[in-house]
Order: structure tokens, then C-alpha cells, then sequence
């Protein structure tokens, strides 16, 4: 996504939890049904949400899962509209317009089949990116991070797929609890990320889970990206 | 994995030799005539392949692939309607009318030629109809031109010379005009072969479909199902047989609303919101609709249409699948559940194999091959649908092999056993949900969501949704009268609560009839309400109103504030019956161990109390059998 990496950062541990999570599978994202596991760009969203600078860049490593993957359907109302972003920019310029979806006739049902009780380990590092400044130290980043984390700062509620759904986190200091699963599991071709650089196209990865702990940059590897 | 697995499946599929389904390139089509052509183009015959039922159905066969056709004009190849083929509509005369405002008082000459029409219904021939016809006569001449084959030449010199306006000069035309105008699809045949079956034929279109694409706007990028670069569907396949959907299909991806639409893929990139490549689209499409058309792969849970497969050759999975959910056990009162169907000789042995599997399940032994007559080990997928207007919602996806979910689906008729007498002796899905519906309500489907939660339990051995629970303790409160099933769900809810450590009940107190030796006081004060009834009823035959009429629900719920009523009024019963010593005994036996009358019961203690009551009675009836028995 950026193009040069300059160096690459401590890694993190991070344990995360929630009632429920939705990590929509981009076929099914109308009536949605999620992916089994949390996606890697789900969990970068996750790290972004505790801390981000334009100078640093998350790299997933692995996530662990914790709980049994538990799906349960919920219906909601829904808008079936967007408000365009040439009102939003007319309304950054003063102009006169009226910036939200309320009208009874947009509304749509929608089905979900979303994740219950999800718990997961995420293993990351960041690298620095080449908007870093001098200042800009993968030690002063580090340390940051985990004073955030442990403080439970956040620049915004990270959430499982849906803002609907929050996450609660706290740091693994010490062995990252057990999963619940053993064995090899195939999960499927997989969203891994967004390339945002190339006309937002969207990036696939195998996703396989070997004793409930999937490791992302193994996967991304071996299983067929473009 | 959903689509993955229906491309895997079709692949399978698609191997066999047994199973007709649809290759690449073409798709299943309702045709209702062919349109036998002379060699030199002339129209000399027209074949009804409709079946000959009371109300004719048109003949499914495999056809050159028919896409999505929305508004715009868009010909099918080698079999399409008539609007298409002849360039003629049927309008009902309102829309007609509303189509074309009469300019009557002036005599410019309408543009259109009304051909046959009376006070319902116009036969007609207008512009966009002739545009139609235009446009297919083209896409064959675009396909085929190059094909030498008298048959399809006899078929270009038919489009050429045609006129829309003939269509009411051609007597055979005429004859099944109202038929063929209806809207079903029409073949072609010249010399005795269906054109689009011919080699040749095939092998053009075949040609022509898989590299025609070229002069559309197509995208590339990594397909999500097999992970390779192809080229992206933008609009995919409807998908048809989902109770509730509407009749032309409805997809399952589909981004049909701004806010479906994510990073600004909206338009003609919207296949790019989720890249699926075209065979891998055609795949999945193609299996689900052969799925959806099968009875035997596919059932009903509320508003939900299930279909299931393994991966295996062969129908043996899917065949007794579909038993476990639906056992065809006929009975007396359950005329309109079932119908009647003549193979029942094989539907008992089919009961018996049920009985056999319940058996070895219930021992704890393991399922063998020769058992269920499949492999226990095949991969076993079932998939819940339901319909949301023109998309259709996955309610549930359960993958596992195919033992375990024999299993599983055992142990859930092992479950929900209970003394009873007639009546099935397991309860279909439909029958289950049934009893959360109030008896006297026109809309007999049961709530959206529980069939979904119902049918995950069953697959994951879990516990029974509360939500369910409650419907049925409501449904029994109300109506007052608790049946086999209700009974067997709430002692089945009950059993799984207690396997999973949830309650303080204990599992072996939950029984398939009366166990005299239970302690529960919720279950005692059941059965001491089913004495209670008795003695009243032993008493009184003809009364319009009873305790049970009166009493049920707040006994079920507060028994401090019921019971000592009840005890009462009984004392007048005991005092007018000659057996009244005998409901003394009964009374003072059932409420050994109950020191005082709880104040309130909770909704798991509330099933209890029904349990109670549901055991007591079968246990009434039964002993006054045995007693008539030892008279005689």
C-alpha cells in the first residue's frame, strides 16, 4: 500500500473480545453473512482504532482463535441510501443541505448471520512508512501503543466488522491463552485487505488455521494473491 | 465456503453420468412448444411438449445459457418466447389501454396492429415487440451465420422472411395462439432434431460463448471462490425455488442499493464489490437452482428453504437426510401434512431404518457405512435460505461430516421421545414449528427466526433456543392442552439444558413417562394438578367449565396462589365420588416432599410442572386401560 519501508517495528499482543462480530464476507454483504474468523484487515482496523500515525503501517502477523466460532441471525432496519458526498462537500463549503438519511420510504430490511461470543489473540507489528520523520522512532511508537493499550485509549471504539459491535482489548503480557481448537482447519480464500493504492482492489488470501492460530503472512504467501 | 462448496459440489456433479445437469453455456429452460421447420424455411408444424396434466407444464430442458433479463431488450439463443421469436405480445386489456391512450377522433394510424382481441385480453404487434423480434433475428444472425447446417439456415430463412403481422394469417399459429403467447419458452426443430441439441449447433454456440464476451465491459480481478485472475460477473444468475421469493428468481449476490456498495464499485463495476469469476458464478448459480428443483434435496422450516448435499455421488446422504427432517409417518389427523403417498410399504422400512439408527445412537455405538447405505465420512452441507424481496438471506450454514450429523439429527428424535399414544412417532420440522402458532391463526407460518435457531441446535447439539421454549410453554398456557410434541420439546429442552451444566436440574429426573420417584416439586405439583383434574372430571362429566379451563396458567406460574384453592374445591369432589379414598391416596402421594406451595415458578420449572402434568395424565389413562383390562 505504501510503497517503501523503512524499519519494522516491536511486535504486539493484543487480546480481544465482544458479544458479537460481523466480518462480512463480500459476496453475502447485502443480506450479510460473516467470514468464521476475523479477518486480518478487520484486526489492523482494530490496532488503527488504538493507535495510528500516517508514519506507521500494521502488519498483521497471527490471529488466534480463542472461542468456538458460534453464528446466530439478527434482522435490522437499515437505510437503503447513501448520503452523497457532493452534499457533504456542499455542506463543508456553508452551503445549505440537509446531511442525513431519514426518510421511512429508504428503509430496507437486512439479515445478518453474525459471529456470538467471539474471542481472539492478535499478533501484530507496525513498520514505519516513508512519511516517517526523524522523530518518528520505532521505539517512541512502541511505547506509545503500549501505554494506549494498557490505559484502554482508543481514538475511536474499535469494532468487530459492524460499528454496532465493540470490541473490548487488553494486552497478553504474558503466554497468549489457549485456543479452543486443534488440528488443521481450511477456511477458504479470505479477504486479507484492501489495496488501497491500486484502485481499492480487493486482496484474497487462503486463510488455513493450524491449532486455532492462523497465521497470516504463512497463508498470504502460499495461497494465490494477485 | 457457501460458494465454494457449490462449486466443488457441481464439479461432482457435473462427473456423474446419472445426473443431468446444465454444462457451461447452457442453463435449464421451460419450454412449452417446438417450432417444427420445414428445410426451406417454412413454419410446417408446431409440437405441444407441455405434460399432459390437468394444468399443462412446460418441459424443462437444457437450453443455451439465458441470462438475466431485466428492462432492456435482450434475446435469448435457439429458444425464447414469442414476443421474441414472432415479435407478437398479449397485454391484458387494462394495461393496454393504459399503454396505448386510444387517440380515437384522430385518424393517424396507430403504431400498432391489434391482431386478434376481445374484452380481457389484445393480441398485438408494436414497436417494441417488433424490436424484440428484430433483435433476436440478429443475435442468431450473429452466431450462426457462419454455420453451414440446414437446419439452422432453414431457421435464418424463417427470421428473414417473417413478418409479426403473419402471425394471425398462420392457421396452425392460430390454433394455439392463447398457449403460445402465454410466456413460455419455444424451441426449434428441423428434420426431427431440436436445433439447439445438434452438434454443430452446439459446438458454435459453445464457441461463441466462451470467447464472445469480448465486445462487452468486463473487469478482471482475483476471483474470492477459486483465488486466480479471471474475468468478474458482473450480474449473476437468479436463483429459483426458494419458497416465498418471487417467481423469477432472486440472487444471492447482488448489490442492488447504494449502500450495498462499497469503495465507490457501483454501476457497471458492481460485480467488483464482491469478484466472483463467470464459471465460478455459472458453478454455483447452476448447482443451487438443481438443488432447489429437487424435492428430495430440499425441505421447508418456516419461511426458510433448506437444501442439503454430501459430497458424494449417488442420492443415499440426501435421501435419508431428508427422512430424519421429514419422517412420512402418516396418521389419522395429519391428512393435510402429509400426502398420501403410495410408496408407504417403503416408507415404514424407511421408519424402521430410522428406528435402527436410533438405537445403535442411543447405546452410544458408531455409525457404519452399511448402516445408513453411505459414507459416513463424506462432507455434509446444509444451507438455509429465505427470501427478503428480490435477495435471498442465508439463515444458517452448517458444515460436518455426514455421521456426525446422522448423529446429531438422532440425537434430537432421541430427545424429544415421550409416552404417547397415535401420533407420529417423530416429529417432522414442520410439525415442531407448528405448535408455536396459535391453532385459530390464518398465518400458520411460525416466527422467522426460530426455525433457523431450531434447526442450528439440532445440528450442533447444543441447547434448544429459549425463544422456542417459551413460544410452546406460551402456546400450552393458552390453549390449555399439552400434546405429544409440545410435551417432547419441552422435556427435550429441558434434557439438553441439563446436559450442559445450565440448570440445576438433574438429567436422569427428566423421563419419557412417569416417574413417580422425582422429587421436583414443580414436576409434583404438575401431576397433582393432572389428580386434581381427574377427580374433578370423575365427579362432574359434563362441566363447561374446569379447573384446567380456569386454573392452568396460574397454577403453571404461581401455584402458592392456586393450589390451596384447588385442594379445596376438591374436597367437595373427593366427598360426592365413591372413589374418593383413592384421589385422597393419589394427592397425599404426589405431594410427599413438597413442604410448601412455591410462590412463584420460573420458565424451566414451568416446563417441569407440564411435564409433570402431561405424565400424570398419559398415566391416568393408562391405568384405567389396565384397570378395564384386569375386570374383563
Amino acid at each position: 500500500m505504501f510503497r517503501e519501508v523503512t524499519a519494522i517495528g516491536y511486535g504486539i499482543r493484543l487480546k480481544v473480545w465482544g458479544d458479537y462480530a460481523c466480518f462480512t464476507r463480500p459476496e453475502m454483504k447485502t443480506e450479510r453473512v460473516s467470514y468464521d474468523v476475523m479477518t486480518p484487515s478487520a484486526a489492523r482496523g482494530i490496532l488503527e482504532a488504538i493507535h495510528w500515525k500516517p508514519a506507521i503501517r500494521w502488519k498483521i502477523d497471527r490471529i488466534h482463535v480463542l472461542n468456538p466460532v458460534k453464528f446466530d441471525n439478527i434482522r435490522r432496519n437499515e437505510r437503503a441510501g447513501k448520503i452523497p458526498a457532493g452534499k457533504v462537500k456542499s455542506a463543508l463549503r456553508g452551503g445549505d443541505v440537509a446531511l442525513f438519511q431519514d426518510s421511512s420510504q429508504d428503509a430496507v430490511q437486512r439479515a445478518s448471520l453474525v459471529l456470538r461470543d467471539v474471542c481472539y489473540g492478535i499478533e501484530a507489528h507496525f513498520e514505519l512508512t516513508d512519511q516517517a520523520g526523524p522523530e518518528d522512532t520505532v521505539e517512541k511508537h512502541y511505547n506509545i501503543v503500549l501505554r494506549r493499550i494498557r490505559k484502554g485509549q482508543c481514538f475511536s471504539h474499535p469494532y468487530f466488522g459492524c460499528r454496532e459491535f465493540p470490541v473490548r482489548f487488553e494486552l497478553v503480557e504474558e503466554e497468549m491463552p489457549a485456543s479452543c481448537y486443534t488440528g488443521e482447519k481450511d477456511l477458504g480464500f479470505m479477504l486479507y485487505d484492501i489495496d488501497f493504492a491500486d484502485e481499492m482492489k480487493a486482496i484474497f488470501y487462503r486463510a488455513v488455521m493450524v491449532d486455532g492460530i492462523i497465521d497470516v503472512q504463512r497463508c498470504l504467501a502460499f495461497g494465490g494473491v494477485s | 465456503m457457501i460458494i465454494q462448496s457449490l462449486c466443488r459440489y457441481y464439479d461432482i456433479l457435473v462427473e456423474d453420468e446419472d445426473v443431468t445437469i446444465s454444462r457451461p453455456g447452457y442453463s435449464s429452460g421451460k419450454v412449452s412448444f417446438a417450432l417444427v421447420l420445414s428445410p426451406d424455411g417454412e413454419l410446417s408444424y408446431i409440437a405441444d411438449l407441455r405434460s399432459d396434466d390437468k394444468k399443462p407444464r412446460p418441459k424443462s430442458m437444457d437450453v443455451p445459457l439465458q441470462e438475466v433479463r431485466s428492462s432492456g431488450i435482450a434475446p435469448y439463443v435457439l429458444c425464447d418466447n414469442a414476443k421474441y421469436v414472432f415479435g407478437v405480445e398479449k397485454l391484458k386489456r387494462d394495461k393496454f389501454e393504459e399503454k396505448f391512450p386510444n387517440p380515437s377522433g384522430k385518424d393517424t394510424s396507430p403504431d400498432y396492429t391489434i391482431l386478434a382481441g376481445n374484452e380481457k385480453e389484445v393480441v398485438l404487434v408494436h414497436q417494441r415487440s417488433r424490436d424484440c423480434f428484430e433483435a433476436f433475428r440478429e443475435r442468431q444472425h450473429a452466431i450462426f451465420d457462419a454455420l453451414d447446417d440446414p437446419g439452422i439456415r432453414a431457421l435464418l430463412t424463417f427470421l428473414d422472411s417473417w413478418s409479426p403481422e403473419n402471425f394471425s394469417k398462420h392457421s396452425k399459429l392460430v390454433e394455439y395462439m392463447d398457449d403460445l403467447l402465454a410466456g413460455g419458452n419455444l424451441v426449434f426443430e428441423c428434420e426431427g432434431v431440436l436445433l439447439h441439441r445438434k452438434p454443430s449447433v452446439r459446438k458454435t454456440w459453445e464457441r461463441y460463448s466462451s470467447d464472445g464476451r469480448g465486445d462487452r465491459d468486463t473487469f478482471t480481478a482475483q476471483c474470492l471462490v477459486t483465488g486466480e485472475m479471471d474475468t468478474v460477473a458482473r450480474i449473476h444468475q437468479n436463483l429459483k425455488g426458494v419458497a416465498g421469493a418471487q417467481m423469477s428468481g432472486a440472487s444471492l449476490v447482488s448489490f442492488n442499493d447504494d449502500s450495498f456498495c462499497s469503495y465507490g464499485k457501483t454501476g457497471k463495476q458492481q460485480g467488483l464489490n464482491a469478484p466472483i469469476s463467470e464459471s465460478a458464478m455459472f458453478k454455483y448459480t447452476t448447482v443451487l437452482n438443481y438443488l432447489l428443483a429437487r424435492p428430495d434435496y430440499r425441505m421447508r422450516i418456516a419461511d426458510t428453504t433448506v437444501v442439503f448435499w454430501a459430497e458424494t455421488n449417488g442420492t443415499a446422504c440426501e435421501d435419508l437426510a431428508s427422512l430424519f427432517f421429514d419422517p412420512r409417518e402418516e396418521t389419522e389427523e395429519d391428512s393435510d401434512a402429509a400426502p398420501s403417498d403410495p410408496a408407504r410399504v417403503q416408507d415404514l422400512r424407511r421408519i424402521e431404518l430410522i428406528g435402527a439408527i436410533l438405537d445403535k445412537v442411543r447405546k452410544g455405538q458408531k455409525i457404519h457405512t452399511e448402516d445408513i447405505g453411505a459414507d459416513p465420512e463424506a462432507n455434509f452441507y446444509m444451507l438455509g435460505l429465505s427470501p427478503n424481496n428480490a435477495r435471498l438471506a442465508v439463515r444458517f450454514w452448517h458444515v460436518d461430516t455426514f455421521g456426525n450429523f446422522i448423529v446429531r439429527a438422532a440425537r434430537h428424535h432421541l430427545d424429544m421421545e415421550i409416552v404417547r399414544d397415535g401420533g407420529p412417532r417423530y416429529v417432522s420440522m414442520y410439525r415442531l414449528l407448528r405448535e408455536t402458532v396459535a391453532p385459530s391463526s390464518d398465518n400458520k407460518a411460525a416466527s422467522p427466526l426460530l426455525g433457523g435457531l431450531v434447526m442450528r441446535s439440532i445440528l450442533n447439539g447444543g441447547p434448544y433456543p429459549v425463544q422456542m421454549y417459551s413460544a410452546i410453554l406460551n402456546r400450552t398456557k393458552v390453549d390449555r392442552s399439552i400434546n405429544p410434541i409440545r410435551a417432547g420439546f419441552i422435556k427435550a429442552y429441558l434434557l439438553r439444558l441439563a446436559r450442559a451444566g445450565l440448570t440445576n436440574l438433574q438429567e436422569d429426573m427428566i423421563t419419557v413417562s412417569l416417574n413417580e420417584e422425582n422429587p421436583s416439586v414443580p414436576y409434583r405439583l404438575g401431576r397433582l394438578f393432572a389428580v386434581l383434574e381427574k377427580a374433578q372430571a370423575d365427579t362432574n362429566r359434563e362441566m363447561k367449565s374446569t379447573i384446567n379451563s380456569k386454573y392452568f396458567s396460574s397454577a403453571s406460574t404461581t401455584p402458592a396462589v392456586v393450589f390451596p384453592v384447588l385442594l379445596k374445591l376438591a374436597q367437595h369432589h373427593i366427598a360426592k365420588s365413591d372413589w374418593g379414598f383413592r384421589t385422597t391416596q393419589a394427592i397425599e402421594e404426589t405431594l410427599t416432599g413438597v413442604d410448601e406451595f412455591p410462590a412463584y415458578l420460573s420458565l424451566e420449572e414451568q416446563g417441569m410442572f407440564m411435564l409433570g402434568y402431561y405424565h400424570q395424565r398419559k398415566a391416568n389413562y393408562k391405568k384405567k386401560e389396565e384397570v378395564a383390562g384386569e375386570v374383563e
